[in-house]
């Protein structure tokens, strides 16, 4: 079992190191023979890697505790579906989750070949496998999940409690197809600057698969902070821990790429800014599959001390001196084809919001690393917690919701006055609107107000210009306007997709401001039958039960039952806060939730003593934070639009011909 | 134009830098030990510390009434019933996860008479030092 996989990877990386060369070679050279060649060895890597994680898969189905790996994450009684997932459970086997995914991405790239321009193609294979071939030989050399013990122990450890939660069981996989997906943009910008590209056609190759990698990565930060709000049980979503940080850096430069690749795109300029942002997006990806899989941060010992620490580090400091030495190479190729003409036009607004999103990726990496920098600079371990974050990032993140709203009015090159004043006016009176409604509703705090005018501002100018496309073409066409609306969006995805995505931000805004200003929390132990009072509910402690459940013999669920009644004495809800003592001495206590989209009453079991005729609860009331999900939602909607295919004009790429001795590949 | 460009990244930099300084010097804490601390104890009293170490499972007290938590952190495992721990109070619910030698970090200040007061605990299971565990209560 073990031999076989450490052959197949040994296989691998063989095969991806002599890949990259010929691809390199191959791009250099222009030989299409041999860019054939490399093409075909990044097609194998798939089944390759495939076949090594069917074998893990199953090592732990059938119990093979010879395999360390398989210890660390199941064992004997652990449920059928906990077993596979157990896959990514641990730090081994996610790292070859990962070299599994990558390939899978690898496969995709290289089966639609033929829409990549033939001077580009072996260069972007060679990243590719680059990228490839250095989890590989992590995969076989410091992270091996093969590894066997030479006295096999006779049953596992089982997977971690808290990773047996749904979301924690869809969190890695979607954040790793986000990192994997951002090194397909990376090794295209990469072969685009080696092979010398002018123009600009290539960018649109790009657009699809930033999307995508966006869009999972997303996706991964929002079912993440599900997963700790729902499992963690400490009453909120989102900590300012390293490993959240470090899956959020790549997402904020992920975020400036995306808009500033639509202003090289439009306008030819921030050229190598943009090149700049998607190496820096590539690095903090490999520094964050490395801190999320070991949470190693605290310190520049810890950092030496982990085994996977060193060939990571030395590989993004090559990755990132090789990339700035290539760009600068290419300076004159990247000179900027046109100048700014006035401040007042869409690219100052995105450049502007491009310093923003990377004013708020340094300050969270500064604060990350803290612990690093201050004991390097000033010999004193230093950290900083959330009020940090809080504080700095704060009033960028204000900033970039006030160009959020008005955006969608500033034009490319300069801007017409009137319309600008038009809703710039109108946006500020919904933003007074906002404000004093939330002062009526009781909103005493002055950023907590400013922050929710903001919000409308926002909001309002978003939604202002799909009105005006709306009016426009029901002008034009006499359609009623759901159809209006509906052809609106078919017309320019791209556009009405991204304003949806900026309206789903606000409503996360809307969610995080209330929750982080108006949490309330209390505890209090009570009999049976006793009741507590707070924020407008009564909770009435009504009984308590231990059981284990069948599925998994080796946890205790104690379960309580409160009642939980409004002002007036209606019920609300029957609420089942528990506790799960694993026999490992690990514990969980998730929450009962009763969400609205006022707040939500989040209640945890906290202990019980004399048999359960006393029991602790602690309470949570968090205004709004629905808000956050269904903003979420929307945020995925959006970009699903923007991503929708619209018929893309190819022949207008440069370099772009069908092979004649090869046929394209069927999409199924 | 291009003036214009550099004057206003140039202040939106120095925006930045306030920021983190700013950020830095409110809400910065040391990150210590437990023998660290209790070298430095002097001069370090009331400031705001993070401090990890090892607890004592034999000194946890515990009112579920009054919700005071108490418990006597070392320096690690091995110092366990032999080195005077240091007495850690906490005002909340106690976590399951103060066990015997679990790995504990705590943010607070160290008081003058030498008990340090928690605001928040974060406690890593004995048995799993590697995995995502840390991501704890608090």
């Amino acid at each position: 079992m073990s031999l076989l996989g450490e052959g197949l990877l040994d296989l691998a990386w063989g095969l991806g190191l002599v890949g990259m060369i010929i691809a390199f070679y191959a791009g250099w050279r222009k030989e299409a023979r041999w860019a054939e060649v490399a093409r075909r060895i990044g097609l194998v890597m798939a089944p390759l890697l495939s076949l090594t994680v069917l074998i893990l898969e199953i090592a732990l189905l059938t119990n093979d505790f010879r395999l360390v790996y398989v210890t660390q994450v199941s064992r004997q009684t652990q449920p059928l579906f906990l077993k596979i997932t157990a896959l990514w459970g641990g730090q081994n086997g996610s790292l070859l989750f990962w070299s599994w995914l990558m390939s899978l991405f690898l496969f995709a790239a290289m089966a639609r070949a033929d829409r990549f321009p033939r001077d580009l193609l072996p260069y972007m294979t060679g990243v590719l496998l680059l990228t490839q071939t250095f989890f590989l030989l992590l995969n076989r050399f410091f992270a091996n999940p093969f590894e066997t013990f030479p006295v096999p122990p006779a049953d596992g450890r089982g997977l971690n409690p808290l990773l047996r939660h749904p979301g924690m069981i869809a969190h890695p996989p979607l954040l790793y197809l986000g990192f994997v997906g951002f090194t397909v943009p990376y090794a295209i910008t990469i072969a685009a600057l080696l092979a010398g590209r002018r123009d600009e056609g290539w960018l649109r190759l790009l657009r699809r698969w930033t999307l995508v990698a966006w869009l999972f990565l997303s996706l991964g930060l929002l079912v993440g902070a599900r997963w700790a709000y729902d499992v963690l049980g400490w009453g909120g979503y989102w900590g300012w821990d390293p490993v959240e940080n470090a899956a959020l850096l790549p997402w904020l430069t992920g975020t400036a790429f995306l808009h500033s690749v639509m202003v090289q795109e439009r306008r030819g300029m921030l050229k190598v800014w943009t090149a700049l942002l998607i190496i820096l997006t590539y690095a903090l990806v490999i520094l964050g599959t490395f801190i999320t899989r070991t949470g190693v941060i605290a310190s520049v010992h810890a950092f030496a001390r982990s085994a996977i620490g060193v060939p990571f580090l030395i590989y993004v400091g090559l990755v990132l001196v090789g990339s700035l030495m290539l760009l600068a190479a290419r300076w004159d190729v990247l000179r900027a084809e046109n100048r700014m003409e006035s401040w007042l036009s869409r690219e100052t607004f995105f450049l502007l919001n491009n310093w923003l999103f990377l004013g708020i990726a340094f300050a969270v990496f500064w604060g990350t690393f803290y612990p690093m920098f201050s004991e390097l600079l000033f010999n004193e371990k230093l950290t900083v917690g959330p009020p940090y974050y809080n504080q700095v990032t704060g009033p960028m993140f204000a900033a970039l919701y006030l160009l959020m709203g008005v955006i969608p009015f500033i034009r490319w090159r300069r801007t017409p006055g009137a319309l600008l004043r038009f809703s710039i006016g109108s946006s500020a009176l919904a933003a007074l609107g906002a404000g004093a409604l939330a002062r009526a509703m009781g909103v005493q705090h002055p950023w907590a107000l400013l922050g929710f005018g903001l919000c409308a501002f926002a909001g309002w100018g978003t939604l202002l210009d799909y009105a005006l496309g709306v009016r426009a073409r029901q002008r034009a066409t006499g359609e009623p306007w759901p159809l209006a609306l509906a052809r609106l969006v078919a017309r320019n995805p791209r556009r009405y997709g991204g304003y949806l995505v900026h309206l789903g931000v606000i409503l996360i805004g809307i969610g995080v401001i209330g929750s982080q200003f108006y949490q309330r929390e209390t505890q209090r132990t009570l009999g049976l039958g006793e009741s507590l009072a707070f924020g407008g509910y009564r909770l009435v402690y009504q009984g308590i039960r231990q059981y284990t459940p069948a599925t998994e013999p080796d946890v205790v669920v104690t379960e309580a039952w409160v009642r939980a009644y409004d002002r007036s004495g209606r019920l609300l809800a029957d609420l089942y806060p528990y506790v799960l003592q694993y026999d490992t001495g690990e514990t969980l206590t998730p929450p009962a939730l009763r969400a609205t989209l006022k707040e939500d009453l989040y209640l945890l079991l906290s202990g019980w003593v004399e048999g359960g005729n006393r029991a602790t609860f602690k309470v949570y009331i968090n205004p709004m934070v629905s808000w956050i999900w269904i903003g979420g939602m929307v945020l995925i909607l959006g970009t699903l639009v923007a991503v929708w295919p619209t018929p893309v004009p190819l022949p207008a790429i440069a370099g772009l011909e069908r092979r004649p001795e090869e046929q394209p590949i069927p999409a199924s | 134009m291009s003036v214009r460009f550099w004057v206003g990244g140039g202040l939106l930099l120095i925006a930045l830098g306030l920021l983190i300084a700013n950020g830095l010097r409110s809400a910065s804490q040391y990150y210590l030990t437990v023998s660290e601390l209790r070298a430095r104890a002097e001069s370090l009293q009331g400031r705001p510390i993070r401090l990890s170490g090892i607890v004592d499972g034999g000194t946890i007290r515990y009112d579920p009434e009054t919700f005071h938590v108490e418990f006597g952190l070392v320096e690690r495992v091995a110092d366990i019933g032999k080195v005077p721990p240091l007495k850690v109070v906490y005002k909340g619910v106690k976590p399951d996860l103060l066990q015997n030698e679990a790995q504990a970090i705590v943010e607070g200040t160290l008081g003058p008479d030498g008990v340090f007061y928690a605001q928040n605990l974060l406690l890593k299971c004995p048995t799993r030092y590697e995995e995502e565990a840390a991501k704890g209560s608090r």
